[in-house]
């Protein structure tokens, strides 16, 4: 009775062997890297259009400038290395433009909230007009909604580039009209309709709630958010940035 | 000739960059926000089932195409395949026209794709060199505009090799040879002209013992011409040859062949045509996501059915998502703030669609906002227009706090000529009354009837709104591609629509594909949605919302 059994479970311990080589060469073959590495940290590289984000990405990852940049059509994705000791990190450019912000952008955010160390926002000092600080501000709202739901935030850095031209605004300047700004835009949300959504209930007033905490005096500050938002200055296109690859160390660092 | 011409990956880094004069890359950037972002090529059945026949594309994943700017033109050539990813993007003032660019684009290609980077720069100047010296010669100019046209019609069949000789000169070939012979051309060349750098290139011909290196200008052309004939060779066939490939369908990792597309694109064109996307506009998006597809490979365990789907989401997002976005408030109190009220909106729409409605939907959630708001009859055609909006000025001054906040401006009925005569009264009125916002009115028209179009380019031009509104219907079908282009261009060269209301939108449920239809006619955003009978029933689109709509 004995033998007559044998056969039988060893079809069955063979067949559930071959199964499971079968898997583990497809998952070898297939997905090496997703399986068997830990999701790495990234920083991300933001801002509106034409500000000088591939320049910084380029100069981050490959130490050296483009010839010359056009508007980004994809996100550049690489690998920022803080030296031996720190180790590498990845470094996300994604671009400016409203439709491939909705594209690329925004879900990466929602997906990846945990996993980000950090988010350069870049700024073109030399041409911050009144409607340049709305359009930062409208955008800087719609990443603080995404941000500032992740306990402790996400950190910022708001870089001001070409800070040395004489046209340009100083980052102390920019800061004070991001902030009249931002709670200019912030009071109109709440006038304005809401958005449609298939359950229709108005309860979900997300916007105003989330920084409707940051409000002291009835004024938007940068310091009361979660997360730190920290101003800098410098010039991409001299390779003068000192101050992002502090920050980046620092964060990195923490 | 050539103001500059541009090597550059879609990430934005530039590769190449030929620049004799000042760099236009505002041009450049300019395209890509038109061309490369927000294109909606709107193609009609007929015209997709041409280029069908015609297969434009010599590759998979090549596109060719122009653009204007201002006083410039851009043509350009995409390379969308798995491991190349570039734009050859070539600058030039309109009034220059080049002959076949598309070819000098195609043989750039070639040549930068096969060669490293110190050579490229050679050919590219002896491809310029012969690009402008063939401007001189009329004789061949007749020649070669004959041959262009005919390479629009059937650019495959025509296609030729072309070849440099030593000088930089060039004669064409049919078919592929993947050998040269250049003894024979250039003893004959030589005959006719003798100019220095030919007789040093016949010299190497002729095998003299004399180092490479000299003769770097022959060399050059020679590589130049080898790259570029080896090129035409057929595309191995790859698909399914690997073992196991039929598994890649469940696995992923699969790489995306035309016929692979094909055979989504019906279900993917029937599941939005269900929508209520008119057909063309849906055959449009999907030919769209197939130059996506093709050549690239799917995600690990998605079949190229749902590889698909998400193209078009996406498609959809990046559709729907407003270049800018309007924020009517801050506007408002800009131009309050500046001393410059009224502010004004006019309302336009085809007969029935709910434009006084809508229209006293603004109203409320303007009164709401504490602004003394004018409605103005304008539509001085339809029996009882004026009535149907005194009875919503009545209601809504019962509904607001102040009773002066609201008022009705009426010129009885008349005929098209009465209207701008309402408009700019009303306006006049607002200002001597203190009304911050003028709302207008206007009759329902049909959009093909050029007799009920024409009075808009008067009207917008006397009243001169802030923000025309288009007020679209959810239940439309295939017509609300032709109602938003008439309406659109209604206007005159230069204003067009600033953006749609959607109305009624609770009874279509999901089938909201005429939101499709108006934004990729005409590339305008929708701003508001109506979702109801009552004053409150306004809200803002959310393109999220649209787009899980349109995706169930």
């Amino acid at each position: 009775m004995f033998e007559h059994k044998d056969p039988d479970y060893l079809k069955f311990i063979v067949s559930i062997a071959l199964a499971l080589v079968v898997l583990v060469v497809t998952a070898v073959i297939f997905d090496r890297k997703r399986l068997f590495s830990a999701k790495k940290s990234v920083f991300v590289i933001s801002g509106p259009k034409s500000s000088g984000k591939t320049s910084l990405f380029e100069l981050l990852t490959k130490k050296e400038l483009p010839v010359l940049t056009v508007t980004s059509v994809e996100p550049n994705k690489g690998v920022l290395n803080l030296g031996s000791q720190i180790g590498s990190y990845e470094v996300i450019d994604f671009p400016g433009n409203e439709k491939l912000k909705s594209l690329y952008l925004y879900p990466f955010l929602k997906q990846n909230s945990t996993s980000l160390k950090g988010l350069i926002y870049m700024i073109d000092a030399s041409q911050f007009s009144s409607e340049y600080c709305t359009e930062v501000a409208t955008d800087l709202i719609k990443l603080y909604e995404i941000t500032e739901s992740v306990p402790n935030g996400v950190d910022f850095q708001l870089f001001c580039n070409k800070s040395d031209l004489f046209t340009s605004k100083k980052w102390t300047t920019i800061k004070t009209l991001l902030e009249t700004e931002i709670t200019q835009i912030c009071k109109r949300q709440v006038l304005n309709l809401s958005q449609i959504s298939s359950s229709d209930d108005q309860s979900d007033d997300t916007a105003g709630s989330l920084l409707a905490t940051t409000f002291g005096d009835g004024k938007f500050l940068f310091e009361r958010l979660d997360g730190n938002t920290e101003f800098a200055q410098g010039n991409v296109h001299k390779k003068s940035i000192e101050m992002v690859s502090n920050w980046l160390h620092e964060k990195a660092v923490n | 000739m050539i103001d500059q011409f541009l090597i550059f990956r879609p990430t934005g880094q530039v590769e190449f960059n030929y620049q004799p004069g000042k760099n236009l890359s505002g041009v450049v950037n300019a395209f890509i926000d038109q061309v490369l972002v927000s294109e909606r090529n709107l193609k009609t059945f007929s015209q997709a089932e041409k280029d069908e026949a015609n297969d434009i594309d010599d590759e998979d994943g090549v596109v060719v195409g122009s653009y204007n700017v201002e006083k410039y033109n851009v043509q350009y050539l995409s390379v969308n395949q798995p491991d190349t990813k570039l734009v050859f993007a070539m600058v030039h003032p309109s009034v220059v026209t080049l002959r076949s660019p598309f070819q000098f684009l195609r043989k750039i290609k070639v040549l930068y794709l096969n060669s490293d980077k110190a050579k490229f720069g050679h050919f590219f100047d002896l491809n310029l060199q012969s690009l402008e010296e063939k401007k001189d010669e009329p004789k061949e100019d007749v020649k070669e505009t004959k041959q262009d046209k005919d390479d629009k019609r059937k650019p495959k069949s025509s296609k030729k090799s072309r070849k440099w000789n030593t000088d930089g000169s060039f004669y064409e070939e049919d078919g592929q040879t993947t050998n040269l012979d250049f003894s024979g051309h250039n003893a004959k060349e030589a005959q006719g002209s003798a100019n220095l750098e030919q007789l040093v290139g016949d010299a190497s011909q002729f095998g003299t013992k004399t180092k490479t290196g000299e003769f770097l200008v022959n060399d050059l052309s020679q590589e130049m011409d080898r790259i570029l004939s080896l090129q035409p060779t057929p595309k191995a066939q790859e698909a399914n040859s690997q073992p196991f490939g039929f598994l890649r369908n469940l696995i992923g990792g699969k790489k995306i062949t035309k016929e692979d597309v094909k055979k989504v694109k019906s279900a993917l064109s029937t599941h939005l045509i269900k929508k209520n996307v008119a057909p063309d506009v849906a055959n449009s998006l999907i030919s769209e996501i197939e130059k996506e597809l093709v050549g690239s490979t799917t995600a690990n365990f998605t079949s190229v059915q749902e590889t698909a789907k998400k193209s078009l989401e996406k498609q959809l997002i990046k559709l729907l998502t407003p270049n800018n976005s309007i924020d009517l408030l801050k506007e408002i109190q800009t131009k309050k703030a500046n001393k410059q009220m009224p502010y004004v909106i006019s309302v336009v729409g085809v007969n029935g669609v709910g434009k006084s409605t809508n229209l006293s939907k603004l109203a409320y959630w303007l009164l709401q906002n504490n602004y003394r708001v004018l409605i103005t009859a304008c539509d001085t055609f339809r029996s009882g227009a004026v009535e149907q909006l005194r009875t919503h000025v009545n209601n809504l001054t019962k509904l607001s706090q102040d009773k002066q906040q609201i008022e009705l401006f009426e010129g009885g009925y008349g005929g098209a000529d009465l209207v701008a005569k309402i408009a700019t009264g009303a306006i006049k009125y607002a200002k001597q009354n203190n009304f911050d916002i003028v709302l207008l009115d206007t009759a329902g028209r049909r959009h093909n009837d050029t007799q009920l179009m024409a009075p808009l380019a008067s009207f917008a031009k006397a009243a001169n709104p802030d923000k025309i509104i288009m007020v679209g219907e959810a239940l439309v079908g295939t017509d609300s591609v032709l109602q938003a282009q008439n309406f659109n261009k209604a206007f005159g060269a230069n204003r067009h629509l600033d953006f749609f209301i959607v109305s009624k939108c609770d009874t279509v449920g999901d089938l909201i594909g005429s939101m499709v239809n108006l934004v990729y006619a005409t590339g305008i955003p929708i701003l508001f949605v109506g979702n109801g009978q009552t004053y409150t029933d306004l809200r803002t689109l959310s393109v999220d919302w649209a787009v899980s709509m349109l995706m169930s």
